[in-house]
């Protein structure tokens, strides 16, 4: 179970944040406040990324190829300037690392489940 | 709490973010703003996702600059160590190091952002001031290529005057011009539909658009078939304009608007925000007959563009080719004229550069008494700080590290003391547009942008090294045994340490007396603009200007009829005493002046005549305005058209004129007419000067002849009134539109509020000048009494003694306040010094006082020696307070 977990390792690793951003993206594109919302609520307020660290994060995704920029979806609502809102979508690497790193997790928590951590 | 500030705040501090990162997310960052600020409610909730978010944008300024987030991606792809990641988590750490220890004494933590605030923010904010009024480029194409030119007299290059059509063209042919246009900037009334109304109005030769680089929103440009008398009448309206007046309306090429009475076509819109030359609403053309008025003829300024591959010198060297020429070929027009060339920029500007420079080093000094203050508060807190220190040194921490945590600190209030000057920044911009209306050219465009908050970034950091250095050294440079021995107590008695604190004293209060001394400077300057004698009386005066549209009012004895009427009926209103009307009233607008020829003198030869101004006037005038008569008498009804002209002039054109002669009587010629009379006029009378001009201007040659005689159209009325302008102004309005409702009125003004106009730029620098000077009188004191209230509490054990010992509690307050004292002193006599050597720099803000004055210097050293002793008292009076018994009981 480590080995699989140390050939995913090799090939991208992400933080917890990214790895959230991209869990929230991988259900639908989205736009930032949304983002933020839905994190927030996944984490029960564990984590909750002010608007400069989103971004951060982002562009870091974007860099690596696991998040682009995506066309509004017709009919959504524009933003405070009148101009279609700025949407954000998981690339299919982004959902093969996604799927990798929630395995490498539930990897981990088997161990701990075994290890009578969790009752 | 509306939204818009909070999301102008947030696009501002988005400037600070580097470019890459910015062009890809601001929008995008800005959005999400928008939407959190949407939906957050309670006061509380809201107030933090503001901190969050400002302190997320400032953190991905800094992180984005040391760490990119697209090498940090690469990094970690490759899985590389990351240099800088290391080297930002120590960062990191040191600042979190930084705000724990200054989290422990949060009322020094609290006076020092406070102070480093109000430094910080008073420069931001004149910095942006300086940036927006000098530095930013005109709004025009290539607006470097944008000059001024006018003409002027060889023997007095001072005076810019008016060119005549033909010196237009001469110089538009010239190879370093790539076009020119003339103008004349004035005002006209617009009627038809509506209220009459007085907008601005300039006439200008063709390719005025074309000059400035621009090309007209709607239809085109004036045309050169345009400028002859006969020719279609034809406007450019300005987009206001067009906004307000005309609605927007689309078809507006081809409508027409009533300039003076006649229908002038529109041909042209302007581009949004265009009104040069002063805040112009319609552009009409010369109308000239080039036969009538050639090279004699002075009445236009010029703009022009500079060819490509030019310089101003180019324009300069060939204007003063052109101007020999034609002084040599029409001497009697042109003799000994030049023709003066300035960028557009520094015609506008021009006058407030040393002004705004000098506020500007003001500030740039508080920013360094702001720096000293805080340096002597950490050097004190650095002393009470030693055992720490030594105890961190002990524990293995090197000499380098306590310096880097010593600046870090400095850094972290630095930072937070910038993102509140950003604040007063704001706010200081805001009440500067507020109190200055008009003062400054451009001030209304000046606001926090990008440019600002860099300068803001980097005073702060500035502030934090300046500061933090001297306390840094001071503690680090300190060894393990001492601290731990002494239990941090001996630090008073360190020599060295005691210098430099007295030198930063010194330095603070010499520093405040420079601007003390400034402002007190022109704070005499104020009061004398005040006190100054114009020759007459100004207070009680209304005044108006009234222009008769010539369609209607086409003779003098119209027009003066009209005149003879309203002050007839004017004198019949409660509340006032007298009435007079005038051409080219005292501090107002419309001069005309002429050469002065004697009859019965040979003619003077060219560059030596003498010149007059005209104003011409009721016959009640010179009575309503109390300018005395010194000789002979003044002008009466029976001066009217029909019998011989008469004039009364002042000294000064009896000076220059009759210098040795009686001048009743004389006959005089003067080059200046507004068509209606011949200009030879018989001298009456003598009347002493006024200042005319400017508040502070010297008194010109005038000449005072009836308006009855001389015309024109456009008189400016002034009332004499006893009691309430309130009362009489809508009176005078009511009587003038009784007697000619298609009259527009212009805006009623007293004579105190026109001087107030004169001294308004001395205002703004007193009030600027004043304000840093009290910040840093304050300053200075709160550095002194923090100085001497440390030294007496590390002295208590001593002093104890001192009275246990028999001295009595008035030798100990004698003697810590001549120990407080002392960098006071020196402080004041080396800032004396730098006010004797450095004054000359204010000279040309000054009037009626000396930039040495040693009234005012005596005065603000006073000031600052009381305010140091006050300062100074308060611990001192506790140190004589202290308990002999109290002190060897808790040794």
């Amino acid at each position: 179970m480590l080995n699989a977990c140390n050939r995913w390792k090799v090939l991208e690793t992400i933080s917890p944040i990214e790895f959230q951003v991209l869990l929230v993206l991988s259900e639908k594109p989205s736009y930032g406040y949304a983002i933020m919302q839905a994190v927030e609520e996944q984490t029960g307020g564990r984590q909750s990324p002010e608007i400069g660290s989103l971004y951060r994060v982002l562009s870091r995704l974007m860099a690596r190829n696991l998040v682009q920029e995506e066309a509004a979806p017709h009919g959504g609502e524009p933003n405070h300037r009148g101009l279609p809102r700025k949407y954000y979508g998981i690339t299919s690497v982004g959902q093969r690392v996604l799927r990798e790193e929630a395995e490498h997790l539930a990897a981990i928590l088997d161990v701990a489940k075994s290890r009578d951590l969790l009752g | 709490m509306g939204d818009q500030w909070q999301l102008r705040l947030y696009r501002k501090l988005l400037g600070a973010v580097p470019t890459g990162f910015r062009t890809r997310f601001a929008p995008a960052m800005e959005e999400t703003f928008a939407d959190g600020l949407a939906v957050r409610h309670g006061l509380f909730r809201s107030a933090r996702f503001l901190v969050r978010s400002y302190l997320g944008v400032v953190r991905v300024a800094v992180v984005e600059r040391l760490m990119p987030s697209f090498s940090e991606s690469h990094h970690r792809r490759h899985g590389g160590e990351n240099v800088l990641k290391t080297t930002f988590w120590n960062f990191s750490n040191d600042i979190r190091l930084s705000i724990r220890s200054l989290r422990r004494q949060p009322a020094f933590a609290l006076v020092a952002v406070f102070t480093i605030a109000l430094g910080v923010g008073a420069n931001s904010a004149i910095f942006s001031v300086i940036k927006g009024v000098l530095l930013e480029p005109l709004p025009f194409n290539e607006p470097q290529r944008l000059i001024r030119i006018g003409a002027y007299d060889w023997n007095s290059a001072e005076r810019i005057g008016s060119m005549s059509m033909p010196d237009i063209v001469d110089i538009s042919d010239l190879e370093s011009i790539e076009s020119f246009v003339g103008y004349r900037e004035g005002t006209a009334a617009i009627t038809g539909d509506g209220d009459p109304a007085i907008i601005s109005v300039a006439r200008v030769t063709e390719g005025l658009l074309a000059t400035y680089g621009l090309t007209p929103l709607l239809g085109r440009d004036l045309r050169r078939d345009e400028y002859y008398d006969g020719s279609p009448l034809t406007v450019v309206v300005s987009y206001s304009f067009w906004q307000n007046q005309l609605g927007g309306n689309p078809d507006v090429l081809g409508m027409t608007v009533q300039l003076a009475e006649r229908d002038w076509e529109i041909v042209g819109v302007a581009p949004p925000g265009f009104e040069e030359p002063v805040a112009t609403k319609i552009w009409r053309p010369f109308h000239n007959n080039p036969e009538g008025c050639a090279r004699g003829c002075h009445f236009a300024l010029g703009i022009g563009r500079i060819a490509t591959g030019f310089t101003l010198e180019n324009v300069k060297a060939e204007t003063r080719t052109l101007s020999a020429t034609l002084s040599e070929e029409f001497p009697e027009s042109n003799f000994e004229k030049g023709f003066a060339a300035v960028t557009l920029k520094e015609q506008i500007v021009g006058d407030f550069r040393t002004g705004l420079m000098i506020v500007l080093g003001a500030v740039g000094v508080v920013l360094l008494i702001t720096c000293t203050n805080i340096a002597i508060l950490l050097m004190v807190r650095s002393s009470a700080r030693e055992s720490e220190m030594a105890v961190r040194a002990a524990l293995g921490a090197g000499r380098r590290r306590l310096f880097t945590q010593m600046l870090m600190e400095s850094q972290v209030l630095a930072m937070v003391g910038g993102v509140v000057g950003l604040g007063i920044a704001f706010g200081a911009i805001k009440a500067l547009k507020l109190m200055s209306p008009g003062t400054i050219p451009r001030l209304d465009a000046v606001s926090v942008d990008g440019g600002v908050l860099l300068f803001t970034i980097v005073s702060s950091v500035f502030v934090a090294f300046f500061f933090g250095l001297a306390p840094a050294v001071n503690l680090s440079r300190f060894g393990i045994s001492s601290g731990l021995l002494t239990g941090g107590r001996s630090a008073s008695g360190r020599r060295s340490e005691n210098r430099m604190r007295s030198a930063l004293l010194a330095a603070e209060v010499a520093m405040s007396l420079v601007l003390l001394a400034g402002s007190g400077l022109l704070l005499k300057t104020f009061q004398n603009m005040y006190e100054i004698d114009l020759g007459f009386e100004t207070r009680g005066i209304l005044r108006a200007r009234l222009s008769l549209p010539s369609s209607r009012y086409d003779t003098l004895e119209k027009i003066s009829a009209f005149y003879t009427e309203l002050e007839n009926r004017i004198e019949g209103l409660p509340g006032v005493e007298a009435v007079g009307s005038g051409y080219g009233p005292p501090l107002g607008r419309g001069n005309i002046t002429g050469e002065v020829q004697v009859a019965g003198r040979e003619l003077p030869p060219p560059g030596s005549e003498t010149h007059g101004t005209i104003r011409a006037v009721s016959p009640s005038y010179l009575g309503t305005m109390r300018i005395p008569v010194l000789n002979g008498r003044g002008l009466e009804r029976t001066d009217r058209d029909g019998n011989t002209p008469v004039a009364v002039v002042n000294e000064t054109f009896v000076r220059e004129n009759f210098p040795d002669e009686d001048p009743i009587g004389q006959s005089v010629y003067i080059t200046a007419t507004f068509g209606f009379a011949d200009p030879t006029w018989q001298i009456v009378g003598v009347v002493r000067d006024i200042n005319s001009a400017s508040l502070t201007g010297d008194p010109v040659a005038e000449i005072y002849v009836p308006h009855s005689q001389f015309g024109p159209g456009a008189l400016t009325v002034s009332v004499r009134y006893a009691g309430s302008v309130a009362a009489i102004t809508p009176a005078l309005r009511d009587l003038i539109r009784e007697m000619d409702p298609s009259l527009p009125v212009r805006q009623f003004e007293t004579l105190e509020q026109a001087i107030s106009r004169e001294v308004a730029p001395t205002k703004f620098y007193l009030l600027l000048l004043g304000a840093f000077a009290g910040l840093a009188l304050i300053l200075a004191s709160v550095g002194l009494y923090g100085v001497v209230a440390y030294l007496v509490s590390q002295r208590v054990r001593e002093l104890g003694i001192r009275l246990a010992l028999g001295a009595a509690p008035s030798q100990i307050l004698t003697l810590v306040m001549s120990q407080g004292l002392r960098p006071a002193v020196w402080g004041i006599v080396i800032g004396t010094g730098m006010v004797w050597a450095g004054a000359r720099a204010l000279e040309s803000l000054l009037y009626g006082v000396a930039p040495r004055d040693p009234v005012v210097l005596a005065s603000v050293a006073g000031l600052l020696f009381v305010v140091s002793a006050l300062a100074i008292f308060v611990p001192a009076r506790r140190a004589a307070a202290v308990n002999p018994v109290e002190v060897m009981r808790s040794e």
